[in-house]
């Protein structure tokens, strides 16, 4: 009987270890909301003729600096503080001339955002600053048939190398060169690439940047002549908002940015509304299609949504002057659009939504003024500005703002960088 | 020549000895030569008895009798105050002098015997055969030799009787001075005997000299004399230690002493080790004061060196003709070590009893399989040294883990005053036991916490019946079993030397019936303490244990002891106060939960013996129950990291004793090949963990993978590494949560063992977290900076990739450094000193911090606590110290010193208590 009883209570030891849950493996504490990055990465270009000024706007004041970077340490730096208009305009000229470098600007806060103006004897470039960095983007549009010049900024500010794979596609198809591979992007330094010198005479040219490891910004550049326009790299999207500012001509410049074909759509906002599937078309990876913004019917605005990765680029161009700017993503209820302009400046104002968008301009600078207006559903608002540091454009609705200036020798293009509220 | 009344011829048992016909000159003398008889008093000795011995002496002429030494006159006796007057008085016509102590008792023709044999072999100086007073003739001393140092080696058995084996007459390295005949010139040439030395280096310092200055020194073994040993009494203790010494001195020219002296140093440091491994501490005290007279006694050594210098005929080569190789003393702690040794494994004593029979000792032969086996489960560590990983990590000195224990500072990640872990202080034991080498103690110990777990197995399985191979092989059980396999796995090598003692407390606990005493209970708190300084809450299985393993009539006894065991934990009582999250806290534990496969071997094994008829069916029943009832705690919730190391023990211990029980005998019985089949598995399934050669312990090395901290350092201090992950597992011992990953901060200038254990939270933790999840949220530009104020100059990501990786590719001072260690390492660029002010940086010293002297406050990037200094002031989470000291102190509260005192207290006085057991026990 004893041993009947120690039996089972062997047994039911046994039973007890077979059944009972291990105990739960504990997890470390949940990770954190992802703050948002509050600095920026914009080109810079001084000497040899040519000379940049970064714009910093926020709507919240405080200070910004600006730090250039090259050949894997900081060449200097500058701190100012935001004005009462909550904007500035920091020359880089007053910190040293660097060649192209990058810049890295910190930003007072999340609502805060930062453009760089390029001028050169007989151009202007002006192109909002990179706030988001991810692994994948793609710029479109560019060519290095002769009287051009193409060329990939590569920059990366940040502490460790970086490494990216570029996958370039022209009219010539694939272009497979070692230089395209691995890409060693010092940490602290800039990579500005030629492509003219790799892949000379293609008519139009697709980069995408792959990065295995860190971070890299980059932005094309395109010279026609002594004329210039410049735009930045972006991670592929399935839907672009591009306003078109009036009385321009040029193109919409849309590629293909993964492997596999990809059925695009361009909607045109126009005086008598939103037009649907006025262009469409097929591209392949790398591909690119380019729009003469003529064959868009007097477009205010256009859509462009597809079934894959693409991006979209506005290039303007009269023949003598350029300017261009990749599409926005997405609408927002708040832009801000760091301009750094002495002249006057339009603001193309685009409502995709169903109603009707009371948006308030408020000029960022000394005595800026502020004005309201209303954009009806899905149309295009286009307001002429005396010239700022920076523009704010707040709207009840998503909207989507672009700047645009006429200048005199050259004209520049610039999308606006949406802010949320903290 | 008076008559003789037996001849060396008679009682000659070696051929060597010279024939009769070989008459030597000195024979054909008409007359005896004359001696002179200087009785030696000693304490305790009757005068009157040997005077009257010395009287019947069968020699002609009647010798005269001098009594050296205070006493009173006697008549036909001369009294003179010493020796060396007595020789000095000596007139021409005495031709040899007898020294004979007072405490001796010569036969009647001892006196003569020796003049024959003496003039015989034309010997300068002659001993009799000493014979213990009122034994059967007991040999005392038949001439001995010695080794270079003067320890004598006299080749006799302890009681061994005279059977006339030795009765060869011999030149030898000398004679004792209870009775010498030495010539009366040569005695007057070297002034007598060394008055300041005791009676054996007396001896041996004169016969010294007199060989030195070209005399015979002979064991003359017809000349028998009984000695009563009064003179003797302390003849171990250090006064003949320093005597032989300073006779070593004395003789040796300077070219031998260049090199027999530091010699004679090391062979006193390693006897004082052996013996104080034998339990003797006493040998190390005598060494000490030997060497410590010899130094006051040097002038005069000095002038005794010069003194012998007039009349040394020989080298040293003639005192080498006749002493040992190498040295007596360490061959006889060798020797008694190795059969203590052997007596462990060796119950029966069948190996002192022979080789013949050492196979047919139960047990024997298992002891020798599990030692095999064991040392090929640490070849590693044999080959190639210690891992350095996990929780097995370096010890620091012994006079910084003694610092840190005893109320110091806890360094472990931004320090604590809370105590450290108390196998801190065992490590300091280790290292001073190895004069300051670390790594030799933790390798030596390392590997001798698997032969103390084996041969404890082996001596509880004899305490509690067993009498098998099995008892010895459930020590490789014990040790790499369902529990401890997953301890060491995880690094933890505490947890092998918790095993390894823990069979030991049990038997200590398990007293037999006829056992008792103070000692019993001191054997408890000897293996107790140590035990819970490595695991304190296993000292509790010990007690629970004792209730299963005991029959009724010796179960208040046992449990007696049972619960002085589980006082044991007294030594663990300042790291449970200061860290009570490492009983309570689960989120702490590793979680490791033994295999079904073993439960399933345990019941099956257990169930099996439990069902046959024999002494093992209690053993195997409560076994398999501790196993399997501790399988099934670490099932539950509401315990930390301490008691499921206890628990993770006792499973193992439980799983051996079914080992040993199952294996205890061998036979056809289809039951017992069941649990012999089931016990052998069990058996391979541990020898699967001992496989990596490291006796489970995981591969690493510390320094290879983190050693960029130092070599990158240069002069200054390399402050703290941030180690991260997302798999708990891979970090070296305790870690904190944190947001996406764990963490823990080591020492870049290397993790030591008292590092394995954080500390329970502090301000300085509670603002790192806040700043890491900061950093983790991502859109930080310099988190290096942040963690400057840390001290952190490394942050090391390990495992899988985590989302902190993510926000770190954007910043701009943490810099990805590409070193092959397997690891994501970043360095920071705006490291900051772990204490500094300005341009001056301090470094770690001791448990402290020291510099260069600063006219202002240095901050110590450590928790702030009250009690450093000078003038320490909180600065923020961190310390300030005033800098003109240039070094900055902790000292803990006198109530943490006297905690923390309690656990060494407790382990001496379970050594009085064996002490004072052992003398009542005589």
């Amino acid at each position: 009987m004893r041993r009947l009883s120690a039996l089972l209570v062997l047994v039911a030891l046994g039973a007890g270890v077979y059944f009972l849950p291990p105990p739960a493996a504990p997890a470390p504490d949940p990770a954190p909301p992802t703050q948002p990055l509050i600095f920026s990465v914009c080109p810079v270009s001084e000497g040899s003729g040519r000379s940049t000024e970064v714009a910093v706007a926020s709507t919240l004041g405080g200070s910004s600096a600006i730090t250039l970077f090259a050949g894997g340490s900081t060449v200097g730096s500058l701190e100012i503080s935001l004005g009462e208009d909550g904007a500035v305009i920091m020359p880089v000229v007053d910190i040293a001339a660097v060649g192209t470098v990058g810049g890295l600007v910190e930003l007072p806060g999340g609502q805060a955002a930062a453009g760089s103006r390029t001028r050169g004897p007989a151009s202007t470039t002006l192109e909002a600053c990179v706030r988001e960095i991810p692994t994948r983007v793609v710029a479109t549009g560019g060519s290095t048939v002769s009287g051009g010049e193409l060329t990939l900024h590569l920059m990366n500010p940040f502490a460790g190398d970086a490494v990216a794979t570029l996958v370039v596609h022209s009219d010539a198809g694939l272009e497979a060169s070692d230089r395209f591979t691995r890409v060693i992007v010092p940490s602290r330094g800039s990579n500005v690439i030629t492509l003219n010198n790799t892949i000379p005479g293609r008519d139009w040219v697709t980069v995408r940047v792959e990065v295995t490891r860190g971070r890299v910004v980059a932005a094309l550049r395109q010279t026609v002549g002594d004329r210039a326009m410049s735009w930045n790299a972006v991670e592929p999207g399935t839907s672009w908002l591009v306003p078109v500012p009036t009385e321009v001509e040029g193109r919409l410049v849309i590629a293909g940015a993964d492997a596999g074909q990809v059925e695009y759509q361009v909607d045109v906002y126009g005086p008598d509304g939103v037009t649907e599937a006025l262009v469409s078309g097929e591209l392949a990876e790398g591909e690119m299609a380019s729009i003469p913004l003529a064959d868009l019917e007097g477009a205010r605005a256009a859509r462009v949504v597809a079934t894959g990765p693409i991006v979209t680029t506005l290039q303007l161009t009269d023949g003598t002057k350029h300017s261009a700017t990749t599409g926005a993503p997405a609408p927002a209820g708040s832009w801000l659009l760091p301009a750094a302009s002495t002249g006057s400046a339009r603001l193309v104002i685009l409502n995709p939504e169903l109603e009707d968008a009371s948006v308030v301009i408020r000029a960022m600078r000394e005595d800026g003024r502020e004005f309201r207006s209303t954009v009806a559903a899905e149309s295009v608002l286009e307001t002429s500005l005396d010239g700022a540091d920076a523009y704010l454009v707040d709207s009840d609705v998503p909207i989507v703002v672009l700047l645009y200036e006429a200048g005199e020798m050259d004209d520049a293009l610039a999308m606006g960088t949406p802010i949320e509220d903290e | 020549m008076g008559p003789v009344r037996f001849t060396m011829a008679d009682r000659m048992t070696s051929s060597s000895a010279p024939p009769e016909a070989e008459q030597t000159p000195n024979e054909a003398r008409a007359t005896a030569p004359k001696v002179l008889v200087l009785l030696t008093t000693v304490e305790g000795a009757d005068l009157d008895a040997a005077v009257a011995a010395v009287r019947r002496q069968v020699y002609d002429p009647a010798p005269e009798i001098w009594i050296v030494g205070e006493a009173e006159e006697r008549e036909g006796v001369s009294v003179v105050p010493n020796l060396e007057a007595a020789i000095s008085r000596a007139d021409q016509t005495v031709e040899y002098l007898w020294i004979l102590h007072a405490d001796a008792r010569p036969r009647p023709d001892a006196l003569a015997a020796l003049v024959r044999e003496v003039e015989r072999n034309e010997a300068a100086l002659g001993g009799s055969k000493l014979l213990v007073a009122g034994t059967p003739d007991v040999l005392e001393s038949v001439g001995s030799a010695t080794d270079v140092f003067g320890e004598p080696y006299s080749g006799l058995e302890e009681g061994e009787i005279d059977l006339q084996q030795y009765d060869v007459v011999r030149e030898v390295a000398f004679v004792r001075s209870a009775s010498m005949l030495v010539r009366r010139d040569l005695a007057q040439g070297l002034r007598g005997l060394d008055e300041r030395l005791p009676p054996i280096a007396a001896g041996l310092d004169f016969s010294q000299r007199s060989r030195l200055a070209g005399g015979k020194v002979i064991s003359v073994p017809s000349s028998e004399v009984y000695h009563q040993g009064k003179c003797d009494e302390g003849a171990e203790g250090w006064k003949e230690r320093a005597g032989r010494l300073r006779a070593m001195l004395t003789a040796y020219t300077p070219l031998t002493l260049l090199w027999v002296v530091p010699y004679d140093f090391i062979v006193a440091i390693l006897d004082s080790i052996g013996n104080l491994l034998l339990g003797r501490w006493r040998p190390a005290a005598r060494h000490a004061a030997a060497w410590a007279w010899n130094v006051a006694m040097l002038p005069s050594t000095i002038r005794l060196r010069a003194r012998n210098r007039k009349i040394r005929v020989a080298g040293d080569e003639e005192l080498f003709r006749f002493q040992a190789r190498g040295s007596v003393r360490l061959r006889e702690v060798g020797s008694e070590l190795s059969s203590r040794v052997l007596g462990l494994f060796d119950e029966d004593q069948a190996l002192t009893r022979g080789a013949r029979r050492v196979w047919s000792a139960p047990g024997i032969w298992g002891a020798v399989v599990a030692g095999l086996i064991a040392l090929i489960a640490a070849r590693s560590i044999l080959l190639t040294g210690m891992p350095s990983t996990d929780g097995t990590l370096p010890f620091e000195a012994a006079r910084t883990s003694f610092a840190r224990w005893f109320g110091g500072w806890n360094d472990s990640g931004l320090g604590s005053p809370g105590s450290v872990h108390p196998s801190v202080l065992i490590t300091g034991v280790l290292s001073i036991v190895t004069f300051g080498a670390t790594e030799a103690a933790r390798t030596l110990f390392t590997l001798a916490a698997a032969v103390i777990g084996i041969v404890g197995m082996g001596r509880l399985g004899g305490r509690l019946g067993l009498r098998g191979p099995g008892r010895y092989m459930a020590g490789l059980v014990l040790l790499a079993g369902p529990g401890t396999s997953l301890l060491t796995g995880d690094g933890s090598w505490v947890a092998l030397g918790a095993a390894a003692l823990l069979p030991w407390v049990m038997r200590a606990v398990l007293v037999p019936e006829d056992w008792s005493g103070p000692g019993t209970f001191g054997w408890v708190l000897v293996l107790a303490v140590p035990m819970a300084a490595f695991s304190p809450l296993l000292a509790a299985v010990p007690l629970v244990l004792a209730v299963f393993l005991s029959p009724r009539g010796l179960l208040r006894r046992r449990l007696l002891r049972g619960l002085v065991a589980l006082g044991g934990v007294v030594v663990a009582v300042p790291f449970l106060v200061a860290d009570p999250g490492w009983v309570t806290d689960s989120a702490r534990r590793i979680l490791a939960v033994p295999a079904i496969e073993w439960a399933a071997m345990i019941i099956v094994g257990s169930a099996a013996t439990l069902l046959m008829e024999g002494r093992w069916r209690g053993v195997a029943l409560v076994g398999g129950i501790a196993a399997l009832a501790a399988a099934v705690a670490l099932h539950l919730p509401g315990f930390g990291p301490g008691v499921e190391e206890a628990l993770l023990i006792a499973a193992s211990f439980g799983a051996a004793l079914v080992v040993a029980a199952g294996l205890d005998v061998f036979t056809a019985e289809p039951l017992r090949i069941v649990a012999t089949a089931t016990t052998v598995a069990m058996i391979v399934v541990s020898l699967g963990s001992f496989g990596n050669g490291r006796l489970g312990l995981p591969d690493g090395d510390h320094f290879e993978r983190y050693g960029f901290g130092i070599a990158l350092s240069g002069e200054t201090d390399p402050g703290r590494i941030l180690l991260v992950s997302a798999d708990r597992s891979v970090l070296p011992g305790d870690a904190r949560p944190g947001p996406g990953f764990w963490y823990r901060l080591i020492d870049a200038s290397g993790m030591t063992h008292d590092e394995v254990w954080l500390p329970a939270p502090r301000d300085g933790d509670r603002a790192l977290r806040d700043t890491l999840e900061h950093i983790a949220a991502g859109g930080e530009l310099r988190p290096g900076a942040l963690l400057a104020e840390f001290a952190i100059d490394w942050v090391v990501v390990q495992g899988p990739e985590i989302g902190l990786e993510q926000a770190l590719v954007g910043q701009l001072d943490l810099l990805p450094t590409p070193f092959d260690t397997g690891d994501r390492i970043y360095e920071n660029l705006a490291s900051a000193e772990i204490a500094g002010a300005g341009d001056v940086a301090w470094a770690r010293a001791g448990a402290g911090y020291a510099g260069d002297e600063v006219n202002g406050r240095v901050r110590l990037a450590i928790n702030h606590a009250e009690g450093w200094g000078p003038d320490g002031q909180p600065d923020g989470w961190a310390v300030t110290v005033d800098g003109r000291d240039g070094q900055a102190h902790y000292r803990g509260p006198a109530t943490a010193a006297a905690l923390a005192s309690i656990g060494p207290v407790a382990f001496l006085a379970g050594l009085a208590l064996i002490a004072w057991g052992r003398r009542k026990k005589r």
